[in-house]
């Protein structure tokens, strides 16, 4: 029945790829993706559920040969190191390198809670694979590695500094993760305005700068939501000037991924201080003027999103993918 | 029937860009700020007229305020670059029949919920939207509104509807695949291209729904209750298993003989969905082995592909295709298809020459790269 059913449709779709072979090139992508993130996956549960019996050493020496040979394997297909991107994208091997890196993760996080090698530094725990990942992933040109390397990184200073802010509550250490992340995200966008500049590797910096970008904007939002009076004003600056030099980069570099988040993160810290001001005696009048507000800049918005080339004066740029 | 001209898609077809369509970002960014803003106007309506408390004034108020929108949606859509999956036009759309629907409810009293009358009712207008606007998503809150008003009807039946109610999901989930495949090769319903395809695709799910295993028991034991009782299984279960198993094969093989991508990966995931299903009932091994395993069989299917179409075999390839990108395949191919059909049509339509001829920019991942 089924059979039937599609003969019609694919007569068509049929007629215009007579020319070009059918290619199941992303979905062969997907179940290599699927499959990696599920031997992980099951692999990390496995050892968990096993430890202190007889097994668990067999499972480790799996997993440890297994990261092994798939990073030995990358070894020795790898083509030399270039600073530009390397040859063919999301090949057999870049699957591998995941893998590896993946079940090198699995290990570490084994050794780490069942030995202690890092001892109670559990931001050196992260690090330490972090910077592992950071090298592969330059040497391998992996940008799902580097994303992984960058999340490492910035969960190490998280864990390394929040302990702080319980602790001493003076005005400074009760911001210590606010600071910590302002400072991480200001380091990130450095490494992705540096990688743009200087073309070393230069399709790493859109990962960069994606984690700076949501880093620094969400911990400004954190401070001017937390914050007093007068630091309010502070951190509401902070903001307005980050959203303005991400415009900025998107403009630049033609992303309206980096524009859309320039605006949102803008609107969010305008409406929240906005709001602020108008509920601080609230009233029937603060109500209309809420909703004109909204009305009026969510208006202002589109009016804004509508005519951008005009704005940035590109006719249909093209834009990367990102 | 449509609110677009009809020429305006012939041009697209041709290579022309005769809509406003912005990039996906940009498209989330309307649909954003439009949604705010339609409820901020709502809400502001709402507080002007704060004296008309009672339930059939407010219910008049929203219907007024959803044609209000319909007429705002129909003036972007007769501007001089007509918004086409532009946002701000989708979300204008939505708020507008979520207002008539909301009015109309505040009208006519709705006793537990909604039944079937209204959801069939509820089907057809959102039906008619998506015809009259080419929205593939409203296409698909119409077959969902029908099929809530198939299992309504059937909890009233009783529990031998239980046995009924499968029956009927897989046969109209078959006449809609095969009605969707007969609008997609008919060049005159091109203009829609892209709905037909989210029907069809959705309707190959719903049939493999309607008759597994998992779907069939639970969702009549969600039906019926206590009454529905599976306590020693569901009669007919090697049937329902069957069945559970053989259509995720069929779609794939069916997906791979006929070079047709929408019924390979309706397939590929229906095989996830009957591996899901069987697990469920049957505790072969524990989780984690079984993911282990699971993943170790999908990196050594994915290798065997690699390597057996490495070079063109049977016309599949495993190489990357030359015309589009992995991102937004589905509305590369309804481009595609559309341009096929277009071409196929006897008399071709007028050559859009005056238009920005950007031929051979498209199918550049969906939306396509622009502001």
């Amino acid at each position: 029945m089924k059979a039937g059913a599609s003969a019609d449709s694919t007569a068509s779709t049929e007629a215009s790829a007579a020319t070009a072979p059918f290619s199941i090139y992303w979905e062969i992508r997907t179940l290599l993706y699927l499959g990696i993130v599920a031997v992980s996956t099951g692999l990390g549960i496995l050892i968990y559920k096993n430890i202190d019996t007889l097994g668990h050493q067999t499972i480790l020496a799996v997993i440890g040969l297994g990261s092994a040979g798939c990073l030995g394997y990358c070894a020795r297909r790898a083509a030399p190191f270039t600073a530009g991107k390397g040859g063919e994208e999301s090949s057999w091997a870049d699957y591998m390198l995941l893998l590896g890196v993946l079940l090198f993760g699995v290990f570490t996080g084994y050794l780490q809670f069942k030995y202690s090698v890092f001892g109670t530094h559990y931001g050196l725990a992260l690090a330490i694979p972090a910077s592992f990942y950071l090298f592969l992933a330059y040497r391998f040109d992996h940008r799902g590695v580097l994303q992984l390397a960058i999340s490492g990184f910035c969960g190490s200073v998280g864990v390394a500094t929040t302990p702080l802010a319980a602790f001493h509550e003076n005005m400074f250490n009760r911001h210590a993760p606010i600071l910590s992340a302002l400072a991480v995200g200001a380091a990130l966008a450095l490494a992705g305005i540096l990688s743009g500049r200087l073309d070393f590797k230069r399709h790493f910096s859109f990962a960069y700068l994606n984690f700076a970008l949501h880093l620094c904007m969400i911990a400004a939002y954190t401070g001017l939501v937390l914050g007093g009076a007068w630091e309010k004003w502070l951190w509401f600056f902070l903001l307005a000037a980050m959203a303005a030099g991400l415009w900025r980069h998107a403009k630049r570099a033609r992303s309206p991924y980096f524009l859309l988040c320039s605006v949102l993160y803008g609107y969010l810290a305008v409406t929240y201080v906005i709001l602020h001001l108008v509920f601080r005696h609230a009233s029937t009048a603060s109500m209309y003027a809420a909703l004109a507000y909204f009305i009026l800049s969510c208006g202002g918005t589109i009016h804004l999103f509508l005519n951008l080339k005009n704005l940035l004066g590109t006719e249909d740029a093209g834009l990367p993918e990102n | 029937m449509l609110a677009y001209r009809k020429i305006d898609f012939d041009a697209l077809a041709a290579g022309a860009r005769p809509f406003y369509t912005p990039n996906v970002f940009i498209r989330i960014g309307l649909f954003i700020f439009g949604y705010i803003c339609a409820l901020a106007v709502a809400g502001l309506i709402f507080l002007v007229m704060d004296s008309w408390h009672s339930q059939k004034g407010s219910g008049a108020i929203l219907m007024v305020y959803g044609a209000g929108l319909f007429a705002a949606v129909e003036g972007l859509i007769r501007r001089r670059k007509p918004f086409f999956r532009a946002g701000l036009e989708e979300v204008l759309l939505y708020g507008g029949l979520s207002a008539i629907l909301s009015g109309l409810f505040q009208w006519v009293h709705l006793r537990h919920g909604i039944h079937y009358p209204m959801a069939l009712f509820m089907g057809c207008l959102f039906a008619v939207a998506s015809l009259r606007y080419a929205d593939s998503l409203l296409a698909a809150a119409s077959l969902g509104m029908g099929f809530y008003a198939l299992f309504d009807a059937g909890a009233g039946m009783g529990p031998r509807a239980g046995y009924l109610l499968p029956l009927l999901v897989v046969a109209l989930s078959c006449l809609i695949v095969l009605a969707a495949a007969r609008a997609l090769a008919t060049p005159s319903l091109r203009y829609w291209t892209h709905v037909w395809t989210a029907l069809r695709f959705l309707t190959l799910m719903t049939c493999y729904a309607g008759g597994n295993y998992f779907a069939v028991r639970e969702g009549g034991r969600a039906l019926f209750g206590g009454a529905f009782d599976v306590t020693g299984g569901v009669p007919y279960a090697p049937l329902f298993y069957g069945f559970t198993f053989a259509i995720p094969i069929l779609y794939v093989a069916v997906g791979l003989a006929r070079k047709d991508r929408l019924c390979l990966r309706a397939g590929l995931l229906c095989v996830a969905l009957a591996v899901l299903t069987y697990k469920k009932y049957h505790s072969v091994m524990p989780i984690e082995t079984g993911l282990t395993l699971l993943g170790l069989a999908l990196i050594a299917i994915a290798w065997a592909a690699l390597r057996l179409f490495r070079t063109e075999r049977f016309g599949i390839t495993a190489g990357p295709q030359t015309d589009m990108s992995g991102a937004g395949l589905m509305d590369a191919e309804s481009l595609a298809l559309l341009q096929s059909l277009a071409s196929r049509q006897a008399a071709p339509p007028q050559a859009p020459g005056g238009l920005e001829g950007g031929g051979g920019s498209f199918g550049g991942g969906g939306a396509g790269g622009k502001f």
